[in-house]
């Protein structure tokens, strides 16, 4: 059996109050307290602590042959730091264990490689400063907001010194290709590719619980079992989902704890078998070839690309609005303004205003704090017009 | 089918729905003997158009003729005089004639409109022993908003709904209303939508009406419905008085009739904002698509509204739309601005936001035309015909 590289992205962004076109000029308080404290308090104790605990019980269980990777945005943190400070005990613990890696972020889990260089790596550098303090650790693979990756952006992670990153193995990239190889980037030489197995990543992520999915229920033997079958054509097969999946997404009532619980003895009672992280796959596998990733894609949906954030006019106009400030914002000086301005470059304010999904909109409505995409954008713009004013 | 109202003689949705109903099922080979109580000038060629009043039979020798038994006799006299007078009076009058073109028609269905349909449905079910499905557009808790609900109004729904084979509402919110408020079962009702006719969506601008100068320079805020309680005309006033605080290029235009004109036309002095309230009265034909397209947003303040067909047609204008939440249309479309009807800073807000962030505008309208689209009457009908070979195929 081939490698196992089990990532889990944990990100909770700082979502917007109803600012109405009244606050303007009257208010600068964009964000609702209340209602992110009360998500995040649900997300901690249905999710994060429980699988925190789990995880680290089965690092220690295994004795270093289960390993974990982690995505934690720098939002999250600063959330988690404030209200929750158990969980980033509970993640100190794991990362002490040496069984965990971190992976490199934009700290806003923002667009902003798409908008602006510089910003881009500023905020890759602050979620770097947020790990190393928190965690004494310093990211070597990268992972950009929702796994979009293009050549370009290969070619500038690799500038910027790391040596992995992370990826979608969309099948229009693929073609005839398995994504269970490490490979390289058309135009970037040195890092290497990392390819979510989406089909066995949303078996767990989406499909678990499902009662209309021919395979459920899917036990921890079951899905051993299908790892087991890419033996002989797979070096490394990478599950990456959402952290929140293992509780939240599919509530413990669906038996995922179980499932976790179990997976590791299922796929490490072969000696053969183990678990590795993306800095360990890539010393592991040499690439299998070169893949050419024209343009950008991402994770989400059945296009994986990035139509959930910039599908809409409105996307596209707030998304720009917010990156015109850059200039203004940084001449400015203000650290409250500048802070403002980052928190609103996280990729969810410009999900919540996607509209293309109104015959199947249930992924994206989750976690929406607004009752209509519409109003998503009315309150951002409604704030962006805030944040220039305090500008002038 | 017993109706009340058909265009161009219509002071409302009611009528719409009815013409374009019947054309979709004639459309999908139903032949509808569509009933009205009153002989008025409309000529289609989709259907058989039968004028209660225009009947052989006058309701003095409905009462004396020689078929009623006694008892039958006795009921009839009792149940349906019984002092009221007016509209009321109409409707059962309308009943009595209905059991004449019952005894005389052949079909295989009642379907009937409205509390204003529900004796003459009623009737004719007794009389022919047809089922009988009541269309619900809308209910006495609709129209009053709520207060002082008509208690004689209220019987003859109950009546009618309770009589009923089969129940269609216009919505889920109606339907929710007929299970709350009259104790129907759910199982009983259907949900049927309204669509939009696009073939009335036409770029006619020949209409007198002109307000191409004040478009010039001011934005342009639509009201359009009756003047009643029920359509919340004061709540939108009030709407703009708190977006005219903080932008005064605004226009707001009233378009529509009923008993609140001069309470409006006072509370728009009193407000303050007379000078930037418009009101047109009622229009019609080439002069309404001049007022939808004109208009930068058209806004349905709905205390309750079943379904809110001009919000489709705002939208088949190709204008945005902001819409109450306590409708049916909101069920069927999902890019507009949805509003609390007494939240008064939200509506402002909101109206605010189409002004002031032109690209909005432009993905609501864009996508608002879109889906409005899919709505169609021929879909509506399907649904009709379902529920009638359903009932057929259950008897």
């Amino acid at each position: 059996m081939p490698s196992v590289c089990f990532y889990l992205q944990t990100h909770q962004p700082f979502r917007l109050r109803a600012y109405s076109v009244f606050d303007i000029g009257q208010t600068h308080d964009y964000f609702d307290y209340q209602r992110n404290y009360d998500y995040l308090a649900r997300i901690v104790r249905k999710s994060y602590l429980p699988t925190n605990r789990l995880l680290l019980n089965l690092i220690r269980q295994y004795q270093g042959r289960f390993k974990v990777s982690f995505g934690l945005s720098g939002v999250l943190l600063e959330q988690l730091e404030k209200h929750f400070p158990e969980v980033i005990s509970d993640f100190q613990a794991l990362v002490k264990t040496g069984c965990c890696e971190i992976l490199a972020e934009t700290y806003h889990h923002s667009l902003a490689y798409l908008y602006s260089s510089e910003e881009f790596k500023t905020q890759v550098w602050l979620h770097r400063q947020k790990i190393k303090k928190l965690f004494n650790y310093v990211p070597k693979a990268f992972r950009n907001t929702e796994l979009m990756l293009n050549n370009e952006m290969a070619k500038c992670i690799q500038e910027m010194g790391y040596k992995a990153i992370l990826g979608e193995g969309a099948d229009y990239i693929l073609g005839y290709r398995s994504p269970n190889y490490v490979y390289k980037i058309n135009g970037a030489e040195k890092i290497k590719i990392l390819l979510r197995n989406y089909k066995l990543s949303d078996d767990i992520s989406f499909r678990f619980s499902s009662r209309d999915w021919s395979e459920w229920p899917l036990t921890a033997e079951k899905f051993a079992a299908w790892l087991r079958a890419v033996h002989g054509h797979g070096d490394v097969i990478n599950l990456f989902m959402d952290y929140e999946t293992f509780g939240e997404h599919q509530w413990e009532e669906t038996g995922i704890f179980e499932f976790l619980k179990h997976l590791p003895g299922e796929i490490l009672q072969y000696p053969e078998n183990n678990f590795q992280n993306p800095c360990d796959v890539i010393k592991l596998y040499k690439p299998a070839g070169e893949l050419d990733f024209p343009h950008i894609v991402t994770w989400a949906d059945t296009e994986r690309d990035l139509s959930a954030w910039l599908g809409n006019k409105m996307q596209q106009e707030a998304l720009g609005k917010i990156y015109s400030l850059e200039n203004e914002v940084k001449k400015n000086k203000n650290k409250q303004i500048l802070d403002d301005w980052r928190k609103l470059q996280t990729s969810d304010h410009f999900y919540y205003m996607c509209v293309k999904w109104f015959s199947d909109g249930d992924v994206h409505k989750y976690f929406s704090p607004y009752e209509s995409p519409y109003d998503g954008f009315i309150i951002f713009m409604n704030i962006f017009n805030d944040l220039k004013l305090r500008l002038s | 089918m017993f109706g009340w109202e058909f265009p161009p003689f219509n002071s409302g949705g009611l009528g719409v729905a009815c013409y374009n109903l019947t054309k979709a099922l004639a459309g999908r080979d139903v032949e509808v003997v569509f009933v009205l109580p009153k002989k008025i000038d409309c000529r289609v060629d989709f259907c058989r158009i039968i004028f209660a009043d225009e009947n052989p039979f006058n309701v003095e020798k409905i009462l004396s003729a020689a078929y009623l038994t006694p008892d039958q006799y006795g009921k009839i006299a009792q149940g349906l005089f019984d002092g009221s007078a007016g509209l009321i009076n109409e409707v059962k009058k309308y009943a009595l004639l209905a059991q004449e073109i019952a005894k005389r028609e052949k079909f295989e269905i009642i379907h009937v409109h409205d509390w204003l349909c529900c004796p003459a449905g009623v009737a004719a079910k007794v009389i022919s022993g047809k089922p009988l499905i009541v269309h619900i557009h809308a209910t006495e808790f609709d129209r009053s908003g709520g207060q002082n609900v008509n208690p004689q109004v209220y019987a003859i729904e109950k009546n009618g709904f309770e009589k009923a084979d089969k129940i269609v509402a216009v919505s889920n919110f109606t339907k929710q209303k007929v299970i709350d408020y009259y104790g129907i079962e759910p199982e009983k009702i259907k949900v049927v939508h309204n669509a939009l006719d696009m073939q009335k969506i036409t770029d006619d601008f020949s209409g007198l009406l002109n307000l191409g100068k004040l478009k010039e320079k001011f934005k342009i805020v639509l009201f359009l419905g009756r003047l009643t309680l029920q359509k919340g005309p004061d709540y939108f006033l009030q709407a703009a008085k708190k977006a005219l605080e903080k932008r005064q290029d605004i226009y707001f235009i009233i378009t529509g009739s009923g008993d609140m004109e001069a309470q409006l036309i006072n509370q728009a002095i009193d407000l303050g904002i007379a000078d930037k309230v418009i009101f047109t009265g009622f229009l019609r034909g080439q002069d309404l698509t001049k007022i939808y397209r004109m208009a930068d947003l058209y806004i349905m303040p709905s205390v309750s509204e079943p379904f809110g067909l001009s919000a489709l047609e705002a939208l088949g204008h190709g204008t945005p739309a902001i819409i109450s939440k306590q409708s049916g249309v909101c069920e069927v479309i999902k890019n507009c601005l949805l509003v609390d009807f007494w939240d008064i800073n939200q509506m402002a807000g909101k109206i605010l936001a189409v002004l002031n962030y032109p690209i909005l505008k432009t993905v609501l309208r864009e996508n608002g035309a879109d889906e409005v689209e899919k709505l169609t009457w021929d879909n509506s009908a399907k649904d009709c015909l379902e529920i009638y070979e359903n009932i057929l195929t259950n008897q």
